[in-house]
């Protein structure tokens, strides 16, 4: 019975997330899966299920058994899966190229699309950028330890709205942030 | 048996409609399909506002239930009667007090904060079907941005009565992309939409459809340069309880006299608007 609240809760916290993209959320960590963030695993209990499919960028074996067991969501190949879990620890290229395969949509069901749930290493925020778009309202600046050729893959998903991926970011610390297609983000240099 | 779980849906249920929610916030004013439950109350009752709500709703939240701008309607009643049942959670009728706010065919007076999140229940969610049946169809439309349609039936209007005569649901352009039905809110209410403080969710159970407007998104009523969106006109009226004139009135006749009069629609408002006067009293 508590999990249904947890869920809940969890929800919330994205929603609220993916509702004004930049606000950074809390997710708690009552739920661990070798090898991910224990947030993570939060997301996955709270979004996955049969209905749905996932695969983790670098096809780990053990990360993909444990989330299928604790969710029952199909695993399948990262053209087709709707969610794509990047693990911390994660060589770069491996991660280019699975946002790279993700799926984007189409036109006519542009929310047959990924969503991207990027654990993060670093714990000192490598850029800081400025977001604008719905949910924003006006700018929103956010630090962030993510590469350059990410955003750049990023931006280059989601250059044809409304096709593209949303992006969930989890930080070692706990922290979520999350960046829906229509946030466009541009790199603030100091 | 087994008890009735929290939010009367099941876990899988709500995954569908969480999933669905997210997908709607990040195409704003898109379509997104999902299966439906079927609901204690009958489809088209409001059953899609009330499955988000139930998708949305934990202890801790504060609801409110509105139909037509009253809280104590049968149809609202009900449904926060349905809701407060399986889940224990508070109800109130003052806007400021909720957390939630499910609504049929209104937005409230009181302006929505970044606290809160607002259900809209919807009845026909696509804009372009009274021009096009086929739903195969209008999903092409809205891939193509094919409006036109949207504009035509709004042309005809012009045309016939020299005005637009959409009282409610009067479609919306959303971040520039998407056309949208509001829901049957009336003109007066579509501003509010747009750049909203809060996230507006929108229910259409009947239709299977599930779509959003985030805080601070740009939306516009459908136009014409030469004719543009105007929202109903009260000039000269006023609530006779509460003498506001900056909100949307209720026409009514009374009965032994036969005098029309207007009423403050937003009944939990005007309540509020006259408390606040007897205590200055």
């Amino acid at each position: 019975m508590e999990t249904v609240h947890y869920t809940q809760r969890a929800f919330r916290t994205l929603l609220n997330c993916f509702a004004r993209p930049g606000t950074a959320g809390k997710l708690e960590n009552n739920y661990t899966v070798n090898g991910l963030y224990a947030e993570t695993a939060t997301i996955c209990m709270s979004l996955l299920d049969g209905e749905v499919s996932f695969q983790t960028a670098n096809k780990h074996r053990e990360i993909n058994q444990s989330v299928h067991a604790i969710t029952g969501c199909q695993i399948k190949s990262l053209e087709q899966a709707d969610f794509i879990i990047i693990p911390h620890g994660t060589e770069q290229q491996q991660l280019l190229k699975a946002i790279e395969l993700a799926k984007v949509g189409d036109l006519i069901d542009p929310q047959k699309s990924a969503t991207i749930i990027i654990e993060l290493d670093e714990i000192a925020p490598t850029i800081t950028a400025q977001l604008t778009g719905p949910g924003i309202k006006t700018v929103e600046h956010i630090e962030l330890a993510v590469g350059k050729e990410l955003l750049a893959l990023r931006t280059s998903k989601n250059k044809e709205f409304p096709l593209g991926i949303d992006c969930i970011f989890i930080e070692r610390s706990g922290r979520v942030i999350a960046l829906p297609r229509t946030t466009s983000m541009s790199e603030v240099t100091n | 048996m087994r008890e009735v779980p929290f939010a009367l849906l099941d876990e899988q249920s709500k995954k569908e409609i969480r999933r669905a929610i997210l997908k709607g916030v990040a195409i704003p004013g898109y379509q997104v399909p999902f299966a439906s439950r079927e609901m204690p109350i009958g489809r088209g009752w409001g059953t899609g506002g009330l499955q988000v709500t139930l998708a949305l709703i934990g202890k801790e939240d504060t609801l409110k239930v509105i139909d037509q701008g009253a809280d104590d309607s049968v149809n609202a009643i009900n449904i926060k009667k349905l809701v407060q049942k399986t889940t224990g959670v508070e109800t109130t009728s003052r806007t400021q007090d909720a957390s939630i706010v499910q609504s049929r065919h209104r937005i409230p007076e009181v302006p929505l904060t970044k606290e809160q999140i607002l259900v809209l229940q919807v009845p026909e969610p696509e804009p372009l079907r009274a021009i096009e049946r086929s739903e195969y169809k209008t999903k092409r439309y809205h891939a193509e941005k094919e409006y036109s349609g949207a504009y035509l039936m709004l042309f005809e209007q012009i045309m016939r009565y020299n005005q637009t005569s959409q009282g409610a649901d009067y479609p919306v352009l959303v971040n520039g992309r998407y056309v949208m039905n509001p829901s049957p809110i009336p003109r007066f209410d579509n501003p509010k939409i747009d750049s909203n403080e809060a996230l507006i969710l929108f229910g259409a159970g009947r239709e299977k459809k599930i779509y959003a407007v985030p805080p601070y998104t740009n939306v516009q009523s459908l136009a014409f340069e030469d004719y543009p969106f105007v929202v109903e006109q009260f000039e000269g009226k006023i609530c006779r309880e509460t003498g506001l004139s900056n909100v949307f009135l209720d026409e009514l006749t009374d009965e032994k006299t036969g005098e029309t009069y207007y009423l403050c629609n937003d009944t939990s408002y005007m309540k509020e608007v006259l408390a606040r006067k007897v205590a200055v009293k």
